[in-house]
């Protein structure tokens, strides 16, 4: 069943005042659907080839049409996969649906209204003509996921952050280390790189999936600003063959990238350093956009380094998938060696 | 009147990660790299925007010959059949407008 979204504004009466369509984009929860099932040992751990399903969860106290969640649906031959999304994964497009529509209406803000998610079900609704010329169809390759026991590198390390429920991430020291070290030596412009690693499934029940990140890799041909950096198709290329050049049966399971000291680059005072959310560890619109665009399977994540005083210097954070939006996640630094098949 | 049949091949394509995988089926040969990239876009739900709104550039790069291709080169001209594209973009990422009064050096890497 297809459905039609869209964004209902809500005076203080409760009754509707306005309402715009809009197009979520599904793939990061169809993919987090996907991972999670194979994470859960219920899709095999091969690349996604279904496109997934995605239907209303209706508000309990407003009932239908009205939307409190979302049902997504993945399958793999003859099994399926099913996670609950919750709401605020339409926040972003929501906020900004109902911004532009309050400006239309002329209301005074977001203040006086709320915004509603609404779902229609379009039944026959049928797909844009394929008009190309010639067919495209996902291929289900297998996932480069090897068996080995987490038990050693659990043993072997020390976690950064509060239990999330991700899959476990380890981090040497080393690599830590060289992405300070880069970031210190840049100065007040952005840095950048990939996270190469591998990634395992443990050998004992509940056979979790877990990444072991290995080294890290400049972003050559990036071009930063203090505020940006791009990443270009030759930093990418680039990347691809130190990782063949390397010829570890490595994989590349993230990236990384540099916040400079916007605090003391823009000399605001010290009230307002206290507040701003940029004197603190942020992953930023294009963060989000970049890891969504390039990074989109569960397993893949995102190494912050941050540079503020308050936070005395120089923080590594992680971020990854969780059901269906990047979020800040706890990671694993090993301060032992791991011995491991 | 002769028909002359259109020469096709099958191609793969794949993400800067190599985790998403496509193929492209019978891609006739005089369609170009360009029209290729933009139909596996679409395909492989990559994204055509930035954050912003303003348009990504992606590449196809044949690692066969170590080069990324230009995108009006045709299909039978720089491809042989089951060639592997990987898609690469020009994207950006950073604080961006987060903190967009802070002063800009510039690094080429």
């Amino acid at each position: 069943m297809a459905y039609g979204w869209a964004i209902e504004l809500v005076g203080d009466d409760g009754r509707a005042v306005g309402r715009v369509g809009i197009a979520p984009d599904w793939r990061p929860a169809v993919d987090w659907t996907h991972f999670d099932g194979v994470r859960a040992g219920v899709l095999p751990a091969r690349a996604r080839t279904d496109a997934g399903a995605v239907e209303p969860r209706w508000d309990a106290a407003l009932g239908a049409p009205y939307v409190d969640g979302f049902r997504v649906s993945v399958r793999a031959g003859d099994r399926v996969a099913t996670r609950d999304i919750p709401r605020r994964y339409l926040g972003d497009l929501a906020r900004d649906a109902a911004a532009e529509l309050a400006a239309r209406l002329g209301l005074r803000g977001e203040r006086d209204v709320r915004w509603l998610v609404r779902a229609t079900a379009e039944p026959g609704a049928a797909p844009a003509p394929d008009d190309a010329g010639f067919a495209v169809e996902p291929e289900a390759r297998p996932w480069p996921v090897r068996d080995a026991p987490l038990a050693p590198f659990v043993g072997a390390a020390m976690r950064v952050g509060a239990p999330d429920g991700g899959l476990p991430v380890f981090f040497p020291p080393t690599v830590l280390e060289a992405t300070h070290a880069r970031a210190r030596a840049a100065g007040d412009v952005e840095t950048g790189g990939v996270l190469l690693g591998r990634l395992f499934r443990d050998v004992e029940p509940p056979h979790e999936l877990f990444v072991e990140v290995t080294a890290e890799l400049p972003a050559e041909h990036a071009i930063a600003t203090a505020t940006a950096i791009t990443f270009t198709a030759k930093t990418w290329s680039a990347a691809r063959r130190a990782v063949a050049a390397r010829g570890r049966d490595e994989i590349v399971v993230g990236w990384i990238h540099s916040h400079v000291d916007f605090c003391r680059l823009r000399n605001c005072p010290p009230e307002r350093r206290r507040t701003c959310t940029a004197s603190h560890p942020f992953f930023s619109p294009e963060d989000v956009h970049l890891h969504t665009t390039c990074f989109p399977i569960g397993w893949q994540v995102a190494l912050l380094v941050s540079d503020s005083a308050a936070t005395g210097g120089l923080t590594s954070s992680l971020y990854g998938w969780s059901e269906g939006m990047v979020a800040p996640r706890a990671f694993h630094v090993l301060v032992q060696g791991v011995s491991h098949a | 009147m002769t028909q002359t049949a259109t020469r096709t091949m099958d191609l793969r394509a794949s993400d800067i990660t190599g985790q998403k995988y496509f193929r492209a089926v019978a891609v006739p040969a005089q369609v170009t790299i360009g029209e290729v990239v933009q139909r596996l876009i679409a395909k492989m739900g990559l994204a055509r925007t930035s954050s912003g709104g303003a348009p990504l550039a992606y590449h196809a790069r044949l690692d066969r010959v170590g080069r990324h291709l230009h995108g009006n080169e045709t299909v039978g001209d720089a491809l042989e059949p089951d060639d592997e594209l990987v898609l690469t973009p020009d994207i950006d990422a950073g604080a961006g407008a987060a903190c967009a009064g802070a002063r800009a050096g510039r690094r080429e890497g």
